[in-house]
């Protein structure tokens, strides 16, 4: 009896089974390709670490074999270098240097410089005219005054001093033909031009190779490619105040974004804190802004226009940018108010 | 073998990918901790540092003081009746979360893919 009524129901019994073994066997296809998918995306990613231009510089690259990982982190590293060598302003090297520029006894002749070292200083130049004044390559001997007495700790310089020590006119720096200089009575400091030159060289380079998907953050200089896995690399931006904090979070794919200022280079003196950033209208440290964040096109453009915004007050500094294509910027002021430019929010989350 | 021990190996089958996929998910280390203060993001903290630091931000009962050290984040002080979050210990594993409810703080821990770099 109980067998017959098996029987009776026994093909659509298989049936039903065969449907539900089937939907089981397809979900465990489905999970099986979902863990193949997750285990490629786990992307793979190349690193290094360097120190030079007094600066920590992190680089990554994506989606390329370690072959060609190495060989162009290598490449990044001597780009790195030389860009450090060729821009220094404390040691002599195998190059005729900034160091050799600036201590060269005064004569008419020119010296023969390294083209890439003779673009910077036409670049640092061309950065003069465009942010009236606000920065100047040649302005090393007050920043010189500046950095004793902040190594000292001993109180801030008098006026006479600072006065004195400017001294240095921007057109004193004579360049010609492509790769000499005049042996004049210099004192260049190639301070934030050189990081943001090598690291746009470095990106550059990348992308001649053919790695499309890097980062590059070279001490507040961030530079990246397209994003490994088709979304967008997140930045994050660090309090000013903090040391970890972060304020806001930009997005973006083939893009620069550059501070000036930042947390850790004030020093104390009464209660007050003196930057690093010297104005030079005023000889005084920049006041007006506790960071400044550029976001653009290219590492050289936002490394210059984030320190001329960081010496203007942020009012200023919209209308300014009125002049540039494609900038956006955020600024901390020293009051701790946060203005953004009209279109920086598409960079936000 | 009959047609119930095939559906029995497929549903362990499924229930033990399911619990890789699971486990995958949730090896992420965290790279930032937000702090919440009743839904509002107070702080974010990076977590990539090793170095031992603490943090203090507003709690409804006053302060609230986060202790950040090896990648780990805990509740070092704060004023409850039960102590509940600041005896919850350290967590360190992305979307991990310690939650201080009769302060109004909530710390939560981002994952890998959250902040890809920090510019100072």
């Amino acid at each position: 009896m109980i067998k017959k009524c098996y029987n009776l129901y026994g093909d659509s019994m298989k049936y039903k089974n065969s449907i539900f073994i089937g939907i089981l066997v397809f979900i465990v296809v489905v999970q099986i390709i979902m863990l193949a998918f997750q285990k490629e995306r786990e992307v793979e990613v190349y690193s290094k670490n360097l120190m030079y231009m007094d600066t920590h510089i992190g680089i990554q690259v994506f989606n390329v074999d370690e072959q060609k990982a190495n060989e162009v982190l290598d490449k990044a590293n001597t780009i790195f270098s030389e860009y450090h060598d060729l821009s220094t302003r404390f040691e002599a090297n195998n190059y005729n240097n900034v160091f050799y520029i600036n201590n060269g006894l005064s004569s008419e002749e020119y010296i023969i410089i390294d083209e890439r070292l003779y673009s910077m200083i036409e670049y640092g130049k061309e950065l003069y005219y465009q942010s009236n004044g606000i920065k100047n390559i040649n302005f090393g001997n007050v920043i010189d005054v500046w950095s004793d007495y902040r190594k000292s700790m001993d109180g801030i310089p008098t006026n006479v001093e600072l006065e004195e020590a400017n001294t240095s006119n921007i057109e004193d720096i004579v360049l010609k033909d492509g790769n000499k200089i005049k042996n004049n009575d210099v004192n260049i400091d190639l301070g934030s031009v050189a990081k943001g030159y090598a690291v746009e060289v470095v990106g550059e380079m990348f992308r001649e190779e053919g790695v499309k998907s890097f980062l590059i953050n070279a001490g507040g200089n961030v530079l990246v490619g397209d994003h490994h896995s088709g979304d967008k690399f997140t930045i994050g931006l660090q309090d000013p105040d903090e040391q970890s904090g972060i304020f806001d979070i930009v997005k973006g794919e083939n893009i620069a974004v550059v501070t000036s200022g930042g947390y850790q280079r004030y020093y104390e003196v009464d209660g007050i804190n003196y930057g690093h950033i010297i104005d030079p209208s005023t000889l005084y440290p920049a006041n007006e802004n506790k960071s400044v964040t550029v976001i653009t096109d290219c590492s050289k453009k936002a490394d210059g226009l984030a320190l001329t915004l960081f010496v203007m007050n942020a009012t200023d500094g919209i209308e300014y940018l009125k002049y540039f294509e494609n900038v956006e910027a955020i600024w901390v002021t020293n009051t701790d108010d946060v203005i953004k430019t009209e279109g920086f929010s598409k960079y936000e989350l | 073998m009959n047609y119930k021990d095939i559906i029995l190996i497929l549903v362990f089958l499924n229930i033990s990918i399911a619990m890789i996929v699971f486990i995958n998910n949730n090896t992420e280390v965290a790279t930032s901790a937000s702090v919440y203060y009743k839904n509002d993001l107070i702080m974010t903290i990076d977590m990539t540092e090793k170095e031992q630091r603490t943090y203090t931000v507003d709690g409804t009962n006053g302060d609230v003081v986060i202790e950040v050290v090896d990648g780990k984040i805990r509740v070092f002080q704060e004023n409850s009746p039960f102590n509940i979050c600041s005896k919850q210990g350290y967590i360190e594993n992305a979307h991990e979360v310690l939650i201080c409810l009769p302060n109004d703080i909530i710390i939560k821990l981002e994952g890998n893919s959250d902040i890809d770099t920090i510019i100072r």
